[in-house]
Formats: C-alpha cells, structure tokens, sequence
C-alpha cells in the first residue's frame, strides 16, 4: 500500500518499507511530480514536469492548480478535449501509480491519499472518484496536517508533546493544532483558508513588480514571466535579494519587497491561526512545536510571522514539500498494520459546522427562514453522530424540504449548501404521540463524509439523505466507462517520459532565446530528435547528454536551480 | 459511574496524565475506524473527565478566560526587528512566551485610571486630556489590554454621562483586535441606554468595516449586545452585527445570544403598541438598571396598566413576567395570548421551524435526548457563563438580563445516545448531471506506444487560472 500526497502544485507518491517511509522517484530522480497536465503541439498529452514546461510556453494547453477546483463543476478545455478537475486528479494518480509500480516492481492498487483539512464533502468525494478512475482504491483519506504529525511523531509516539501544523502550501493554507500522547494522534481543532497559497504570494508578486516599474509581459512571455518571479520568491527564502531580468536589465528584489508585496495576504494567515487555538482551548504558550508544512512556507515571511504570533523561532526539520506524502505512507504503513510501525491512533476533526436551514419566531407572531442550526459543530472529533429534534410550522404541513449546510455563518445564504432530503408524512393526525416532529442525525465518519438520517417520530419512518445536488461529480455509469478506458492505457511508456521532457523543456528554452543562441540550441536538439527516431539507445543516450549539458548551463546562467527542488 | 468507570480509573486520584493515558489505551481496542460507537462512547467519557478534573482545579475558569481573552500577540508588523541573539536558533530552544508581566506598565495604568476617577469624581475640567493619555497607554502595552478594559469599564458605568468621557473609535477596534472587550461592550451600554441610536448605527458600521481585524472572541459578546441594541431601538434584527457575532462566539454560546438578539426584536416589535415615551422604561427594566425607575412611578403605573390591558403571545410574557411585581404576575399570566391558531396549512411548505423556548402550543417538557454527561455539562456551562459575566462586568450591574430565564436545556449541543439504527453504510449517491468528460475512445495506442489526441484548433480554453 502507498500513500500519496496529491497537491496543488507538486505530487508525491511514498511507500512504508523497512521501518521507514520513503518517497518514490519517478525515470527522472525526481521525487516531486508538477500536479500539472497539458496538450503538446503534436497534439500527446502531458503529465508532471514536461507538462509543466508546456505550460509555461502556452499557458492555454493545459491545466495547473485544479485541486482548488475539486468538488465544483469547472471544465477546462485543451488539446481538443473538455476536463474537469476529476479527470485531471485522476490522470496524475495514475501517473503516481506508475511510478510506484515502476519502483516496487508489483502491481499497486490500495492507497492512502491526502487531502487539505479543511476540505468539505464534496471535494473529499471527488478525490476518492478520481483515484477509482485512475485504478486505485482508497483504503483512507487523512488530512494533510494530521499526515505531517504522523511523519514528525511515528517514532516517538508515546511523548506527549502539543503542535501546531502551519501548512502553507501552493493553493491551500490549513493551521492544525494536535496532541501526541500514548500513542495517540489526536487532532484538536483545525482551520483554514482554501484559496490561498504560495500561488498567491507569486501572483501578488508579479504584480508589485509590474507596479513598481510600469511594465508588463507579452501576452506569450507570461508564463515565462511568472517562472522567473516564481524562482526569484523562492531565491528569497535562502538569500536577501533576488534577481529577476525584465526587458533585458536585472532587477532587485529584496525581502522587504516581498513582503510589502504581499502584506495583505499574510494579514489574512492571523485570523485562522486565532480561530484554530481558540476552538482547540489552547493558548499559544501551550504550544510545544510548530510544524511548517507546504513550500511556502520556507519564505521567511511565515517564520517572521511565526515568531511574533507564537513567540517561537521554527526551524524546518522534516522537508516541508515531502513531509505530507512520509506522513501518508506511514498511514499507509498502519492500515497494512506493518509490524516496523507501532501501534499508532488517529483521531480527526471535522472543519466545518454542519447543520441544517430552519426558521425562527422574529418578533410578534412572525416567522423567517433563512437561518442555519448547526448540529455539528466544527472541530468535533469524529466519526461524530449528533441529533437534534426539529419540528413543524403548521399542524397541517405534511412535507419538509431539509437543506444541508455547511459553513460557520449564521445564516444559510452565507453558508455552503451541500444537500437536501425531503420528509413526507408529518400532518398532525388525531391520538399521535409526536406529531409533526423529526429527529435529524448527521453522522460524520472517518473520511470526512457526511451521512444524514431523518425519522419522523410520529410515525416511526426514517429516510437516508439521498444527495440531489453534488456539482462537479460523475455518474457511476460515467465513472464506470472511464475506468474501463483508461485501464489499459499507457500514456507514458517509461522511454517516452524522459525524452518528453527534455523536448518541451527545450522549446521552452527556445522561446527565452533570440539569435545565435537559438542556432546553437537548435544544433543540439536536432541531432536528439534524429536518434529518437532512430531508436538507437546508444545515440539517443549520447546526444540526449549533449541537450542535458546545454539545457543546464542554460538554467544556471538564469538562477534556477534543478526547477522542482527547492533552494535549501 | 460515568465517566470513571468507562475509563477504569479511580476519580479521586487520578490526574489528567492519568485519563489520558486510559483513554489511549482503551483507544487501541476501541478505535475509531472500526468500532464508531465504542469509539464515541469512549471520547465522551474522555472529554467528560478531562473537563471534571479541569472544574476541580479550577483552571478551566481561568484558562477559558485567557483564551476568551485571546492571547495572541498584537499584529502589527512595524515590530518585526528580531532582538533576540542567534544562538537560541541553533539549539532549537523555542522562546517563552509567559513572561511575567512588566510591573511598570501596570502601575502606569493603574496610576492613569485613579487620575482620571479623581478627576471625573470631583468634576474637574481637562477630562479630555487625561482621556487621551490613558488611551495613549493602551496602545503602548496591548499586553495589559485586560487590565485596561476592566478599569475603562467601571468608570464608564458609574461615570456613563459625562460628555468628555468618550472613546475614539480606533481605541475601541485595538482594544477588540487585543483580545479585550470590556470597554467597548461598556460603550454600547452606556449608548442602549440613553437609546443613542445614531451612536449604536455608526458604532455597528465600524465594526462591520474592520471586522477582519477584530476577529476575536471578545468581538463577538461586545457586536452581541450592540446587535441586542439595535435589534431594540432600530429593530433591525436581521443585521450584519448579529453575524459578526455568531462568527465570533463561542459556540456554546451563540445560540444564547442569538436569542438575546431574537428576544429584544420580539420586544421592540410588541413596544409599538406601547403608548409612546414608554420604550425607555421598559429598556431601564430589561437592563436592570440600578437607577430605573420603580413601577409606582408615573411611567410604571401607565406601563402597567398598558399591559393589562395588550394582548400578548407567550412567547413576550416569557420575556417580561419576572420584570412585573410579583402581585401582578398572576394576573399578566392570564392575559398571555391562547395558542397561536391554526392556519389554513399548505402542504409542501418549504419551511421548519425549530423548536424555540416559549411554550409551545401543546406544551411539554422537551427532555434533552442526551446521555448523564449533558445536564453536567450544560450546568457547567452555565457556571462558566455567570462567572465569566461577573468577570467581565465587574461588581455592581448586572450585565443584559434582557433574557430573564435562560433556556431550558432543550439545546441539543451533543447528544451522545446512541443511534436508534447500526451505524449506517453509504447509501449509493445518485447524480444526475450530465458531464462532458474527456472521450477516452479518442486516447488511441499507435504502434509505437505514442498517444494521439485529436487536436482542434478552434478550442481556445477555459484557462481557469487562480490568478486573478
């Protein structure tokens, strides 16, 4: 069984062997895999780096970031076809698939898959979808910052020890608070903001600096554009000032730029932390270590933050990009109960308070609808099961339209609709013990999935929430025919996907070149595609050194390092 | 004996090390993913003991009230300079956040405020100056914004009419960002009092305005009242305010408040009916007002016979029996309206009503559907709220008693029974919605092992960027 780490940015797959988790390589070496897919000229498709680097060339063949769409009806269209965020998921696990199986040598089918906290119940449903079309069946889905706690703590597990998981990753922040003690992992309360990431810090970056000098890029210069502020941001977390080449000069950026850059997104990280240490009864001196999680979170921007929040200096001691995925192989790991693993429990929260639209007496004999009645409170633990008692508005109603909410407002235009179910049969009749009156019963399991049972206790019947409204799903029988399509399916035979990424890298280095340059780059590539086609090993092993040797001097002259690690 | 006996620990020795390690090692056979129920009887039991030995010791009062009065640092990021020395960097030791508190900056307050009291008791001029010096002091130590807030608080209660003894609006956001809330929530009272509706609109657009910046839970029991307040003398009840509030609360307390909100609309609405000038008498009596007229003043005599003589649902006469002399109760009690009739129901309303405190039209006892852990808890919650009110209030008055009796425990917070059925299994989900999904047909093998995708020229995508 594996784990997978499936994020905005990057994805990672690891496996539980020998007393250890350890993260699986793809043909490359490398380990973090760009959640990325794209459409090439010649009309293949691409997944991970070399999709990556076509993107940055044609930012319309293809797609990036899509986790932030999950649980929601987006579509995306390139190469000649319509996506949505389902398929694109499910494409990339099957990537990770391929890679475990390439690395295990056996067949992979169980696995254990990541996902933010504070993801809700559609977005978690549309990530199991897509592992099944990729051909994977999740044994479990944890939360990211409970994986991070596991990677920290599997060892000791028996310290009682209080952290705080700041996760600040590509699109998604999510502040966890848990206490290890005994061999328990337990989750105490959790908050987040799903649209707000390292992706942001970029974006709002781009923009000061185009600010700051009058200038923006060329509609096709974009995605190269954004690369460069991309390395610069994460130059910024090792060095004091980075560089970035705009309109053939080089232009300083310091941290303190960043930072004013970007000053109302960090405004933005101190309310969930308030809210996260409030719901768990904790005050920021309980705390014993604050965990980061997420590449963003090397910027010293967050360890500044840290520091004034929480009066603490953190210092990074597990990967911040890799520390999810060691955490989901060491679930992994439990659930195939490997001996090298002590026993370890888990127990989560749920994010969000669940509940249902009712109406309330206002004022003199008037009634309003529209205001939400939560049944279960946020950061419950689960599996969690609560009931309320509700009743009719008139003796003579017979029906009830019950609407399922989720969010913390106070009334339901504010807050997430996420289903519905009907009750019949509540007419007040003579000689009924209670009439007009349910009882509703959230029950919350350990996947964060919501199951809603309604008995009308005048009679006795009960009636299970059958999901009218789910945006963004598929039929089964949708689901069925695309995995028995894609099953035999081999979008990247193993030779092909080192190849792919040099040919995309290079036309994207193409595009950075002008003149002689070109020619030289051109020398190089044509021999390469000549030897691909000849399927000569020898010759493309050779001229493919040649490229690599050109592609690298490239990338050193331009600051960035090996483009999917991070400078640390 | 719940719940020592579900954890096997003895009650009068055990610690909270203790119930945790019982809870971990009953969680080992009793987990989460294979045994639900167990598993929920076993962390109520958890919870239960963890809170009885917290109620023991006393430190839940006191650390619920520090994180009531929430301790993050203050937000601003013109302090960012590091002092602190290098090395502590390298041996990983993580700074200590409960430093003593400063003496001085305490004597400052203290010597500010006694001041400021001598100089409003003895009717001296240049009130305004020492004002702004003390609210100078509030910005220079956020860390005593408790200590602050509580002195702010009682001189504007006893001295709430003098017209120098205001706050500017930015004192009363810091004070809220810092975690405080007992000036602020002095403020509002003093301005519901004086039924100073343009002072209590304007106070409600600026909460409104930064009300990502007072995000704390002192915001919400101040925004509370004020939406108490408006809900009264504005009857707006439907209010931006009363959201802030639920965003902010605690939420065992929300739906309190809430009903505080509900309630002072209900009476807003029946006060219209009032003879006019009577609205403020009837605030004074809601509030409890120590200065509030008696009932055999001009004003009550005319109340009371007002209200001899309205008719009133049950819903008001839950809210105003206990204001009334006792002489009079019975009497009023004859006067609360007969069951709401019947109305010409439609099937297929869309609507539900919750259950609401006031008697109902067939009235009974609605009995909590909980396990024992429920009527401690709530009692518990209910010490908790009364000490804390003391707290926040201070000595003399009594903090909104607009809401007389609190609600019986129909408030279903947790129940821990468990399910009538076995824990259920995912029904099948049935969707309806069509979906245009990737034509896998299309994803051909060539024989070289290469993917062909038809390639359109004339799709330009959707590029649903984040980045906007």
């Amino acid at each position: 069984m594996i784990g997978i780490d499936l994020g905005t940015t990057n994805s990672l797959v690891a496996v539980f062997e020998k007393g250890g988790p350890r993260i699986l390589a793809n043909e490359l070496g490398e380990e973090l895999t760009p959640s990325v897919i794209a459409a090439s000229e010649d009309g293949g498709l691409l997944v991970g780096r070399a999709a990556k680097d076509r993107l940055i060339l044609d930012p319309k063949s293809g797609v990036a970031c899509f986790k932030r769409d999950m649980g929601t009806s987006a579509r995306y269209s390139f190469g000649g076809k319509e996506w949505n965020p389902v398929t694109c998921s499910a494409l990339i696990l099957s990537e990770m698939k391929r890679i475990a199986e390439m690395n295990l040598g056996t067949e992979v089918t169980h696995v254990v898959i990541t996902v933010p906290a504070y993801f809700h119940d559609q977005q978690r449903q549309a990530t199991i979808e897509a592992a099944n079309i990729a051909g994977l069946s999740v044994d479990r889905i944890i939360n990211e910052p409970t994986a991070a706690a596991l990677a920290y703590g599997y060892r000791n597990p028996d310290q009682e020890t209080r952290i705080l998981v700041f996760d600040l990753g590509g699109g998604t922040f999510d502040v966890t608070l848990l206490e290890i003690f005994d061999g328990v992992v337990e989750v105490k309360s959790s908050a987040g903001e799903s649209r707000l990431g390292g992706e942001d810090y970029t974006d709002a970056l781009c923009q000061w600096i185009e600010a700051r000098h009058g200038w923006k890029p060329e509609a096709s210069q974009t995605g190269n554009w954004r690369q460069r502020v991309e390395v610069a941001k994460r130059m910024l977390a090792v060095h004091e000032v980075a560089s970035v080449s705009l309109d053939q000069r080089l232009v300083e950026i310091s941290r303190n730029d960043l930072r004013d850059a970007t000053a109302a997104l960090t405004a933005r990280l101190r309310p969930v932390v308030s809210r996260c240490l409030r719901d768990g009864d904790t005050s920021a001196s309980e705390i014993d270590d604050v965990l980061l999680v997420g590449g963003a979170s090397r910027m010293t921007i967050v360890q500044d933050f840290i520091h004034e929040q929480l009066k603490r200096i953190t210092r990074i001691r597990i990967d911040p990009d890799r520390v999810v995925a060691l955490g989901a192989a060491v679930q992994a790991g439990l659930s195939a109960n490997d001996d090298a693993v002590s026993d370890i429990v888990l127990t989560d929260v749920c994010p969000h308070t669940l509940g249902v639209e009712t109406t309330k007496e206002v004022g003199f004999g008037k009634h309003e609808p529209g205001y939400f009645s939560p049944i279960i409170d946020r950061n419950t633990t689960v599996p969690a099961s609560r009931s309320r008692l509700f009743h009719t508005l008139h003796p003579q109603q017979d029906r009830v339209q019950l609407q399922i909410f989720q969010g913390e407002a106070r009334l339901t235009t504010e807050n997430k609709k996420i289903g519905q179910i009907q009750i019949d049969g509540l007419r007040h009749q003579p000689g009924q013990k209670r009439p007009g009156e349910f009882d509703v019963r959230f029950t919350y399991d350990m996947n964060g999935i919501l199951e809603v049972e309604v008995t009308n206790l005048s009679s006795g019947l009960k009636k299970r929430l059958i999901v009218e409204q789910r945006p963004g799903s598929l039929t089964k029988k949708e689901i069925d025919e695309a995995l028995a399509r894609l099953q035999p399916l081999k979008l990247h035979p193993r030779d092909l996907l080192p190849n792919r990424a040099r040919l995309e890298r290079a036309n994207r280095v193409y595009a950075e070149l002008i003149g002689p340059a070109r020619e030289h780059l051109t020398a190089v590539v044509d021999p390469f595609e000549a030897a691909l086609e000849s399927q000569d090993p020898t010759l493309i092993k050779q001229t493919a050194a040649v490229l690599d040797s050109f592609l690298r001097g490239f990338f050193e002259h331009e600051g960035e390092t090996q483009p999917d690690s991070d400078p640390s | 004996m719940f719940p020592w006996s579900d954890l096997e620990l003895d009650p009068a020795s055990a610690s909270e090390r203790d119930v945790k390690r019982a809870y971990a090692k009953k969680l080992k056979v009793c987990r989460p993913d294979q045994d639900p129920e167990g598993f929920r009887k076993l962390h109520d039991a958890y919870t239960a003991a963890l809170e009885e030995i917290q109620w023991g010791s006393g430190t839940q009062i006191e650390d619920s009230q520090s994180i009531l009065l929430s301790n993050l640092a203050p937000a601003s990021f013109s302090q960012t300079e590091l002092t602190e020395p290098s090395a502590p960097q390298e041996d990983e030791i993580s700074l200590p956040f409960s430093s003593p508190a400063i003496p001085t900056s305490i004597s400052l307050i203290e010597e500010a405020f006694w001041a400021l009291d001598a100089a409003l008791g003895s009717g001296q001029s240049g009130i305004a100056d020492l004002v702004r010096g003390v609210e100078g002091l509030l910005y220079e130590h956020p860390d005593q914004v408790q200590l602050w807030g509580q002195r702010m608080h009682d001189l504007i209660t006893r001295f709430g009419d003098h017209p120098d003894l205001r706050l500017r609006p930015e004192a009363m956001l810091f004070e809220l960002e810092h975690g405080g809330c007992a000036a602020s929530y002095a403020i509002i009272d003093r301005l519901d009092r004086q039924a100073g509706v343009d002072g209590l609109s304007s106070l409600a657009r600026l909460f409104i305005s930064n009300k990502g910046r007072i995000a704390n839970q002192g915001t919400g029991l101040a925004a509370a009242h004020l939406a108490c307040a408006l809900a009264f003398w504005a009857q707006d009840t439907s209010s931006a305010v009363a959201d802030l509030a639920y965003e902010n609360l605690d939420r065992g307390e929300r739906e309190l408040h809430m009903q505080y909100i509900d309630r002072n609309a209900a009476m807003a609405e029946f006060l219209q009916l009032a003879p006019s000038g009577l609205k403020s008498f009837w605030r004074q009596q809601l509030l409890g007002n120590s200065t509030r007229e008696s009932w055999d003043g001009p004003d009550g005599q005319l109340a009371l016979r007002w209200i001899q003589s309205a008719s009133l649902t049950p819903h008001i006469y839950q809210t105003l029996f206990n204001l009334i002399p006792k002489e009079l109760s019975a009497a009023f009690k004859r006067k609360a309206a007969p069951p709401i009739s019947q109305s010409s129901g439609q099937g297929g309303t869309t609507l539900q009503w919750e259950q609401a405190p006031a008697p109902k039209p067939s009235p009974r006892p609605i009995l909590p559907q909980t396990s024992i852990s429920i009527p401690f808890r709530f009692a518990g919650l209910l010490i908790f709220l009364l000490v804390k009110a003391a707290l926040l209030v201070g000595t003399c008055n009594k903090s909104s008693s607009d809401s007389p009796n609190l609600p019986a425990p129909r408030l279903d917070l947790q129940s821990g029974k468990p399910a009538r059925s076995p824990f259920v299994i995912p029904s099948t989900k049935v969707n309806e919605e069509p979906v245009d999904s990737v034509d896998f047909k299309d994803l051909l093998s060539t024989p070289e092992g290469r993917t062909l995708i038809n390639p359109d020229p004339r799709s330009r995508p959707d590029h649903p960027t984040p980045r906007k």
